[in-house]
């Protein structure tokens, strides 16, 4: 059984470091973190690369590494904003200029989410993970990847609902 | 509205600018390297932490006893504990008259050949006595100001000298030792704060030795000297 070596690790972070940090992006907002994140989780899995198995794609377990650092930090991240926030706007204010586009508004609306709702969104409709091998990475089962999926969306639509609607009255 | 089509095509736009950096392997394995460091030096550092902790006691043991195995005070001391049955000539052997040959290899060697006066050699710690005294007896053990107390003392024809060496972990200041602050006037001895009445002289070894010579007044003049040439 042959194990990974040194130039595997490279060809690898060369070939699918890009689209892993899409994944991040997604998830975390912003490209600084974004970028942190995947260093960090890149990091772990380069910790463990020579236990890994040659003819097995290391994709899926680098990226569940990904994404558990992400949802960590979002949950992280979160409690921090918690504690240094005042208190949160109530009511939703109209943006500036009325003509939001409908995709950075469901961008804006994404990050606005919990941690898991969006790794459940971005893996399904991002990754284009099937309900099971989402669940499968999140280590959930798939019930829960259904329930927190329908939530997210239906917390999606009626907050763009609601913008929509401000923007039109 | 089809929202997951939507999600889809949002989320497309907002990536497709996005990509690695070309030299993103290279950044992962340099916080890799920067990682097995940190955490090199820091075990490195326990290790070494952990050792000094470990070694002190067994320093400290070795160093902080003021006459060492060989000495004849050692053994005299309270605080010395039990002692070997093949050391214990220690014991009996306090002050031995001048001229008598020694028993222990290890305390002959202790005393300075620099010494200009007369010397007791069977208290090795002792490097000058003034020739006219004689050993009044063993060392003994006794208690100084509420502390546990090693007297050794020598009398003259008309003079008498006590040497006592008072340990004890809260022994930290001269006027521990029983000399009022006020009726004595500061001096030194080894370079330490020490305190000095007429007939007596005390001071601070190190800490948790404390010594305390006393005298008649015909030999005041010499005790600086006496004091210098004791190294318990």
């Amino acid at each position: 059984m042959r194990r990974r070596d040194d130039g595997s690790f490279v060809e690898f972070v060369e070939q699918r470091g890009s689209a892993l940090l899409r994944t991040a992006q997604l998830m975390c907002g912003t490209r600084q973190d974004a970028e942190d994140a995947l260093q960090t989780a890149l990091e772990k899995a380069y910790r463990h690369w020579g236990r890994l198995e040659s003819d097995v794609d290391p994709e899926p377990y680098v990226r569940r590494i990904l994404v558990n650092l992400l949802i960590s930090r979002g949950r992280r991240w979160r409690i921090l904003r918690e504690i240094h926030m005042a208190r949160l706007p109530e009511v939703p204010v109209p943006a500036a200029h009325h003509d939001v586009e409908l995709r950075g508004t469901l961008i804006e609306e994404l990050q606005l989410l919990g941690p898991k709702q969006r790794a459940v969104l971005v893996l399904r409709y991002w990754e284009d993970l099937s309900e099971q091998e989402t669940a499968q990475l999140l280590g959930c089962s798939v019930g829960t990847v259904k329930s927190q999926a329908s939530r997210a969306l239906a917390r999606l639509r009626s907050r763009l609902d609601a913008n929509l609607a401000l923007q039109r009255g | 509205m089809d929202l997951e089509a939507e999600l889809r095509a949002a989320m497309a736009a907002h990536v497709s600018d996005v990509d690695a950096p070309a030299e993103l392997a290279a950044a992962v394995r340099a916080r890799h390297r920067r990682r097995t460091a940190r955490i090199r030096a820091t075990v490195a550092t326990a290790v070494v932490m952990a050792a000094g902790m470990a070694g002190w006691p067994a320093y400290h043991a070795v160093h902080a006893t003021p006459a060492g195995s060989g000495h004849p005070l050692l053994t005299a001391s309270p605080s010395a504990g039990p002692v070997p049955s093949g050391r214990s000539h220690g014991a009996t052997s306090m002050p031995v008259p001048p001229g008598r040959p020694r028993t222990s290899p290890r305390s002959s060697s202790a005393v300075p050949s620099h010494s200009t006066g007369p010397t007791r050699p069977g208290v090795s710690w002792v490097t000058y006595i003034p020739g006219r005294l004689k050993p009044a007896g063993a060392c003994h053990s006794t208690r100084v100001t509420g502390f546990p107390a090693t007297i050794c003392e020598w009398t003259g024809a008309s003079d008498w000298l006590k040497i006592q060496v008072v340990r004890s972990p809260a022994l930290l200041r001269a006027e521990q030792l029983g000399l009022g602050a006020l009726t004595s006037r500061p001096t030194t001895v080894h370079g330490q704060p020490a305190l000095a009445t007429p007939g007596h002289l005390a001071w601070i070894e190190r800490p948790g030795v404390g010594i305390l010579v006393s005298s008649d007044l015909p030999l005041d003049p010499q005790l600086p000297k006496i004091a210098d040439g004791i190294h318990p």
